[in-house]
């Protein structure tokens, strides 16, 4: 606990001298009877003034939470001797406050009285955050000496970006082996009707078309298409984002990415995440709910680190990007690097789409002083970046903080329906 | 606020041809006041008692009766007290009742200590003890003392 000299002390101890000597040397007795109160308070305060003995414990209620949402906040103070006068507040980390419980608190706690106090903190933003530090401030009865210390553990907190509403995701070209929700193109044992065809030896009595086979007078069989899951890889972009003040495209990137990822690994779909910027990282393919948290929690770490190294696509594992698997970047399309490398995955063949987190309402408008000619040459130069992924046959969609992530999807999608019908 | 207003307009009444330095003093000391608690600068205590005290001193140069004095320096006690409390409190809200009112008696008491001291000091005052370099030199002492004193129970509390 360390203490200072309060300004108290400091003001009263020169007001006494200084009233005493004037005293003196006036020759007014008024003068150190004016000044006498100003002794009278250290004389009476400073021998008793003791370090207090305070004890405190926090807990955090939550380990995890959703942003916007709400952790409680438990401390107990015990002192062996009475507090008269204890400042407690809640060390918050950025983006945190607290919604419930003023903060700081004014507390006495008696001797050997225990003292519980609660909040409730609420993470505005995603992120890790560690909660649990409580600073205490205590004066003496008079207010002469200030023992401040920092209590309770941190613990960490994670705050989870909340997820956008989503009622269809983008289905991936290709699909893998093992069993999962989505319809195959291949015929293969499976519950959606295909074709039919000609009986041939081997083929399961239970598949025969009756209908078809007494029109036609032979043994007709029906194909199906089996359920097959998928692998899709979320590219994330982190080389550069553009903010202002809280919002930014990577809070906006982050949110889609794991809402993209919740809702395939919700169809049994195999995902893989790849963080491409100034720290890459990456996890393989995998599925299930503890595939979602490793997910998430990549996602917390992810930040803009600013580099000025190239980093091209072979920089990422072999293993992080199976063969046709869907890669779904998002991106505000800012830096070269993630476009050239997105541009590589398309001629190597995979099947990408990229949904654009539009850096648009972040960056400075003629309203806020810029050239107009810049900010056109700007967005005709983003347009012609659209236009050249187009031309790739990689679908880019717009998206901007407010739309629905939905709407963005769909027009993935649709650009996929049309690119496939020009191929045919 | 209001005690240092009322510590001042007490000193202009009873100061005599000196009441408008009296009332400037106690003017800036209560506009200085303000000012600090507002901004919450407690440098500007020490500064608005200085000038309250200077005012009321100005008020028993003109002959004014030093039976007053104790009253004076109460006022100006209170003044500290309540400047200080205000900007510790600032920031935090108290969780129970209990600690406002603990300190208000806190207050109360010191005030009344400090008026009952005063009267101690006033009556003593009254004797004639004489005068000379040395009751000159043992005030001297005295002050220099009291803040030897301070210093060296602040150093012990620590």
């Amino acid at each position: 606990m360390t203490r200072t000299t309060s300004p108290k002390l400091t003001t009263y101890a020169g007001l006494a001298v200084f009233g005493l000597l004037a005293a003196v040397a006036l020759g007014r007795p008024e003068l150190a009877v004016l000044a006498a109160p100003f002794a009278l308070v250290p004389a009476l305060g400073l021998p008793l003034a003791r370090e207090p003995s305070l004890r405190a414990w926090s807990t955090v209620g939550a380990e995890r939470t959703v942003e916007g949402g709400t952790v409680g906040l438990e401390l107990e103070l015990r002192a062996e001797a009475a507090v008269p006068h204890a400042e407690v507040a809640v060390v918050l980390p950025e983006g945190a406050r607290a919604v419930e419980g003023p903060n700081p608190v004014l507390v006495r706690v008696g001797a050997g009285q225990t003292v519980s106090l609660e909040w409730q903190i609420e993470c505005g933003h995603w992120g890790a955050y560690s909660l649990g530090e409580v600073a205490i401030r205590c004066r003496d009865a008079l207010g002469l000496f200030v023992y401040e210390q920092k209590v309770g553990d941190r613990r960490p907190l994670k705050v989870y970006p909340s997820a956008e509403r989503l009622r269809s995701v983008l289905r991936p070209l290709e699909t893998q082996p093992s069993a999962g929700n989505q319809v195959a193109r291949e015929r293969a044992d499976g519950i959606e009707f295909a074709d039919l065809r000609p009986f041939v030896h081997g083929d399961r009595l239970r598949r025969v078309n009756w209908r078809a086979t007494a029109r036609s007078g032979e043994l007709w069989v029906n194909d199906m298409h089996p359920e097959r899951n998928t692998d899709v890889v979320i590219f994330l972009d982190t080389f550069v984002e553009a903010r202002r003040g809280d919002a930014g495209t990577l809070d906006l990137a982050v949110r889609a990415a794991a809402t993209l990822a919740e809702r395939y690994l919700a169809h049994r779909d195999r995902v893989g995440l790849v963080v491409f910027g100034g720290i890459l990282n990456w996890l393989t393919p995998a599925t299930g709910i503890v595939q979602r948290y490793r997910i998430v929690d990549a996602l917390l770490d992810a930040e803009i680190l600013l580099s000025y190294a190239w980093k091209d696509i072979d920089v990422v594992p072999r293993r992080t990007l199976p063969p046709q698997a869907l890669v779904v970047a998002v991106s505000p399309l800012l830096d070269e690097r993630a476009l050239a490398a997105l541009a590589d995955l398309r001629r190597r063949g995979f099947d990408i789409a990229v949904i654009e987190v539009s850096p648009v309402p972040f960056a400075p408008h003629t309203a806020d002083g810029a050239d107009p000619l810049v900010e056109r040459l700007w967005l005709l130069r983003r347009a012609a970046r659209r236009t050249a992924f187009h031309s790739l046959g990689v679908p880019v969609v717009e998206w901007r903080e407010g739309e629905a992530l939905q709407s963005a999807i769909g027009e993935v999608a649709s650009f996929r329906r049309a690119a496939h019908l020009a191929r045919r | 606020m209001l005690f240092a207003a009322a510590v001042g307009v007490a000193a202009v009444v009873a100061a005599g041809e000196l009441r408008l330095l009296a009332a400037g003093l106690s003017a800036s000391a209560t506009a200085v006041l303000a000012a600090g608690l507002w901004r919450g600068r407690s440098i500007v205590v020490p500064w608005a008692l200085l000038a309250l005290g200077a005012a009321a001193a100005a008020s028993f140069a003109d002959g004014g009766d030093p039976a007053r004095s104790p009253l004076f320096a109460a006022g100006l006690l209170a003044v500290g007290e309540l400047s200080y409390w205000s900007l510790e409190t600032r920031l935090s809200r108290p969780a129970s009742g209990g600690v406002a009112a603990r300190r208000a008696a806190l207050l109360s008491g010191l005030v009344a200590g400090s008026i009952a001291i005063g009267a101690v000091l006033v009556s003593v005052a009254r004797i004639d003890a004489g005068g000379g370099l040395a009751l000159e030199g043992a005030g001297v002492a005295a002050a220099v003392a009291l803040a030897a004193a301070v210093l060296a129970l602040s150093r012990r509390a620590a």
